[in-house]
């Protein structure tokens, strides 16, 4: 193994220890005691819980109940999500840059570009602003203008959610398809008119799909927003914490497990089909919450605004100011914590959970699990899948009331709250990117024999993981402001003053915890979205600095610049190249040697047979997929070499050598370079010169 | 023949399409009466004790002011306090430092208070594993209040630590204190061994001791508070004058020799309904500054 092998590991390794390093600290810095969770009282509290979980409490009076307030909780959540919807999408219509639109030339041009760009900052802060502020918050403002009962509650997801669904559909509206927008520019069209028609239609499928999705989450949240008096089933659930009747909040846990899992299956089916049927669903939903929910809405025109208590003086001690920063600071590491035992169990929970990884093959003549060991498998699929959905159906906020019972007030019951229903979350999203592994990698794998893990560690992993780690960490940012809100039920962080201030109606506190707020949450998205582009986008390909200065020197001295389609060894990792020889994959152990632009040499444990055409498909850092090229594959280069089965180099001639393909092997290859190619017999420039002679002589030959 | 569509901009079908939709959703608004009295009371305790002891008020007051009254149950003191604030509520039972809250919010006006309420006690209450003996004896102990707002459970017990006993909730229990949300919420937390002490409402603790509520070997007295002013019956700003004075005398009329109004006075726990004022809150409102409850 070569040292710089060596060095790539240990600072990979170093990177994990640090990650847990601030695990500990984090666990120090809110002064949690994981032991509260299973010492005396613990297993006491859990036994309890248990038990009265185990028997729900099923009097016809109590279902009833409980039947009426799901309904109040499900037309929150659709009314809600319309309001989103209709929010969102007003303010992204102007929060988009449109791409491919340069500003009109002239006065009246600069007088119109100046609008569009002010409009844009505005719509653009007030997405943020909406978005910062949790439900929970903005339900307790509009009880003071709805009065009590599920007006607030929708009015509140409405800008919560509508803040981040607008913030989502204006980002999927600046990655358009740019020929279309063109087109339109070219013949005239102006702002509005490319918007209708040159971005809506594009993107029209996957803002329907997001709402779907955040209509199950506010469903969850209408479940819970009850606690502040929005109606709901929240009050009942609170309630039956409050005096410890656990009976009662199993009966409404199933309730609410049971109308969000239906809701799953509707949303599915609703994505599976044209957008209209979205439409028409949101329509009929809306109309039927309108009709059930009895909301004042005239107050919020005629309503007393003056109401909102106001105040004109701020305390800005440094007492208070402390206080704040150090809550602020707790529920970032809160959060942290949180994520990242989240992500460690999902991590291990949703392969598991994986169809392809589990009970499936890869292979399309399924070599795979038979008999008993199979359905061991898709038992062990179906209870981690079910795990996942549950944890995920609970809402932090009803987790955090049930870990208070279980391990008392406290920042621990916050963390656990997060940690578990993130658990459902990432484990969701996780599967999500396990199922769109390209599989040819694995199918090599496991043509060559290896076992389950193997091929998800070697052929699987690499694939997912930035996908994995941009995931976690848009979770962090979404638990920032999660932990934000577990306080009100008592399980700390932040949450817990602004409950405070909210119910004794210190309004100057209020504000300035509000301002903190919205800026650590804004500042956390900021550094968040930084960190995932780049972690999606791999490290920065353009050339550091040192080599950038070094260009700019050599071509100012006339020297003749390297095309990166002459470069001339670039190394291949085993699992993202992957080739496709007809129905099953012909070979496996590729161990690439050279690559230019007529064809890639490279070591197979057989004989390829002359003229036998391949697929070659390469796979991004990222996952993602580029073009399949066909090649031909030509004799051995070298049989004289080619003894043993380790040895054997083929030749694969490009059909069709598109350009952009090949940068993007090479890119790849570059990329990883430094260690997949284990080569202890020859430097690299011995074998690079050898390799390229014998292409060209072999291909000489084939020509003949 | 042009459609609808051809002949407009897309920004124009935007917005025409914006004020149909708008239009559709005032036109779809459905209007509160305005002849409904609406009533509501801190949820001190759960919400069906609140009920069956509201239920034969309620029918009282319908028969008295000649109108329909609805009681709207809330769980949290606070959304209590800022619904009343908001006009949202026009009458409400509110505990002293709710009401002093109102007041401060938006110039709420008491009305009528029960004969008890003028002399009103907090009872600190420990579990019988705990070791507590003496009132002293709360330090270094887990405790719990009832709701953050409210008075007996929290305001005046918090009050008598400092000043009486020198026991400072932040910094001498065990842990921070435990806000239960309610008075029969804090007996149970103490019932269960969860938390070791705690304070709330002697009514309520009197109550709960009569009729058998908790379990009698797992939870004792520890402790009786001085007298306070507490609960009292207030109004909304901007009622009608006469509606205000006739919901008054509604419950300072109550006689407890007609047997319906009987069963209201005994549900409410008092003998006699009895007018309050605004200085009977001075007090609690000096107390509540001094806490730092009220800013």
């Amino acid at each position: 193994m070569s040292e710089f092998n060596r060095k790539q590991e240990l600072k990979r390794y170093l990177v994990w220890f640090v990650v847990g390093l601030t695990f500990v600290l984090a666990m120090e810095g809110t002064h949690v005691n994981p032991g509260a969770l299973f010492d005396r009282d613990g297993i006491r509290n859990a036994g309890e819980l248990l038990s009265g979980l185990l028997s729900p409490n099923l009097s016809p009076d109590f279902l009833h109940r409980i039947f009426l307030l799901s309904f109040e909780s499900l037309f929150v959540g659709i009314l809600g999500t319309v309001f989103a919807v209709v929010i969102g999408i007003g303010l992204a219509m102007f929060a988009i840059r449109i791409p491919e639109l340069p500003d009109p030339p002239g006065r009246q041009g600069r007088r119109q570009s100046f609008v569009v760009a002010t409009a844009r900052t505005v719509s653009r802060f007030t997405l943020g602003f909406f978005r910062s502020i949790p439900e929970i918050v903005w339900a307790y403002l509009f009880v003071q203008i709805l009065g009590l009962g599920p007006g607030a509650a929708v009015l509140a997801i409405g800008l919560t959610v509508g803040g981040s669904i607008g913030k989502l559909y204006a980002e999927l509206a600046e990655a358009v398809d740019r020929q279309i927008i063109g087109g339109l520019r070219a013949a005239g069209v102006g702002r509005w008119g490319i918007l209708m028609h040159g971005i809506l239609p594009q993107v029209k499928r996957q803002w329907v799909a997001y709402a779907l999705f955040r209509m199950e989450c506010n469903i969850r949240t209408g479940t819970i927003l009850g606690v502040v008096g929005a109606g709901g089933l929240g009050s009942e659930i609170a309630l039956s914490i409050r005096y410890l009747e656990f009976d009662k909040l199993a009966t409404t846990l199933i309730a609410v497990l049971m109308f969000v899992i239906a809701l799953e299956w509707v949303s599915a089916y609703l994505r599976r089909h044209p957008v209209k049927w979205s439409l028409l669903f949101a329509a009929v939903g809306g109309i039927a919450s309108f009709a059930y929910l009895d909301i004042p809405w005239m107050d919020l025109l005629t309503g007393n605004w003056s109401n909102l208590p106001g105040t004109t003086e701020f305390d800005l001690s440094a007492e208070f100011l402390g206080k704040t920063a150090t809550l602020v600071w707790q529920t970032l590491l809160m959060a942290w914590i949180a994520t990242l035992l989240a992500a460690v169990f999902a991590f291990f929970l949703a392969p598991l959970s994986t169809r392809s990884l589990v009970t499936g093959s890869y292979l399309s003549q399924t070599y795979g699990k038979r008999g008993l060991s199979l359905w061991m498998s898709r038992l062990l699929q179906s209870g981690s899948q079910f795990f996942l959905q549950v944890t995920r159906a609970m809402p932090e906020l009803t987790l955090a009331l049930v870990f208070v019972v279980w391990v008392g007030p406290g920042a621990l019951a916050g963390i656990l709250a997060i940690a578990v229903h993130n658990i459902g979350v990432l484990g969701r999203l996780y599967t999500d990117v396990y199922e769109e592994v390209e599989p040819g990698p694995a199918k090599a794998m496991q043509a060559s024999g290896a076992s389950g893990l193997s091929t998800w560690l070697y052929a699987v992993l690499p694939q997912v993981s930035p996908r994995v780690l941009a995931f976690t960490l848009y979770r962090f940012e979404v638990n920032v402001r999660a932990t934000a809100t577990v306080g009100f039920v008592g399980a700390g962080g932040i949450g817990d003053s602004l409950y405070t201030s909210i119910s004794l109606f210190h309004i100057s506190d209020l504000v300035v915890l509000l301002v903190v707020m919205v800026a650590v949450v804004t500042l956390v998205d900021q550094v968040g979205d930084r960190m995932r582009k780049r972690i999606l986008n791999g490290p920065s390909c353009e050339p550091p600095l040192a080599q950038r200065l070094a260009n700019l020197f050599s071509r100012t001295s006339g020297a003749p610049l390297t095309s990166p389609m002459t470069s001339d060894i670039p190394k291949l990792e085993v699992a993202q190249l992957c080739c496709r020889c007809g129905a099953a994959p012909a070979f496996s152990v590729i161990r690439p040697v050279s690559l230019s632009s007529q064809g890639l040499t490279f070591i197979s444990d057989k004989f390829l047979p002359t003229g036998l055409m391949v697929q070659l498909v390469v796979v991004y850092p990222d996952g993602k997929l580029s073009s399949v090229i066909s090649a031909r594959a030509c004799p051995a280069v070298s049989p004289a070499h080619s003894i043993d089965s380790k040895t054997i180099k083929n030749y694969l001639s490009f059909i069709e050598p598109a350009p952009d393909f090949l940068s993007a092997m090479i890119v790849i290859a570059q990329r990883d370079a430094a260690y997949f190619i284990d080569d202890s017999e020859c430097s690299t420039h011995e074998k690079n010169a050898r390799g390229n002679a014998s292409i060209s002589s072999q291909l000489d030959s084939t020509i003949a | 023949m042009k459609t609808f569509s051809s002949m407009c901009k897309p920004w124009q079908r935007l917005i025409a399409a914006l004020v149909v939709g708008g239009s559709l959703l005032t036109s779809a608004v459905s209007y509160a009466a305005d002849d409904v009295i609406r009533v509501t009371g801190i949820p001190d305790e759960n919400p069906t004790e609140l009920a069956r002891k509201n239920q034969p008020l309620v029918d009282y007051l319908e028969k008295k002011l000649g109108k329909k009254v609805t009681y709207v149950a809330v769980t949290d003191y606070g959304a209590a306090v800022s619904a009343l604030s908001a006009g949202k509520i026009d009458f409400a039972w509110l505990g002293g430092f709710t009401f002093v809250q109102a007041r401060h919010l938006a110039g709420a006006e008491p009305l009528a208070m029960r004969d008890i309420d003028r002399k009103f006690k907090s009872v600190f209450i420990a579990n019988t594993t705990s070791g507590i003996e003496k009132p002293e004896d709360f330090k270094g102990k887990t405790f719990a209040f009832g709701s953050k707002s409210s008075t007996s459970g929290h305001l005046m017990p918090r009050h008598y630590l400092l000043s009486l006993l020198a026991i400072n909730p932040e910094k001498d229990f065990a842990s921070l204190p435990v806000y239960s949300g309610a008075h029969d919420a804090t007996v149970k937390l103490v019932e269960s061994g969860k938390i070791q002490g705690g304070a709330l409402n002697i009514e309520v603790w009197d109550r709960m001791l009569a009729e058998k509520k908790f379990d009698a070997k797992k939870v004792k007295l520890v402790w009786t508070s001085p007298e306070y002013v507490d609960y009292v019956w207030a109004a909304r700003k901007g009622l009608s004058p006469e509606l205000v004075a006739k919901f008054k005398d509604a419950f300072l009329n109550l006689d407890p020799s007609v047997p319906e109004q009987k069963a209201v006075l005994e549900l409410q726990g008092a003998k006699v309904f009895v007018a309050a004022n605004q200085s009977d809150f001075d007090s609690i409102e000096k107390v509540a500054r001094d806490t730092g409850l009220l800013k």
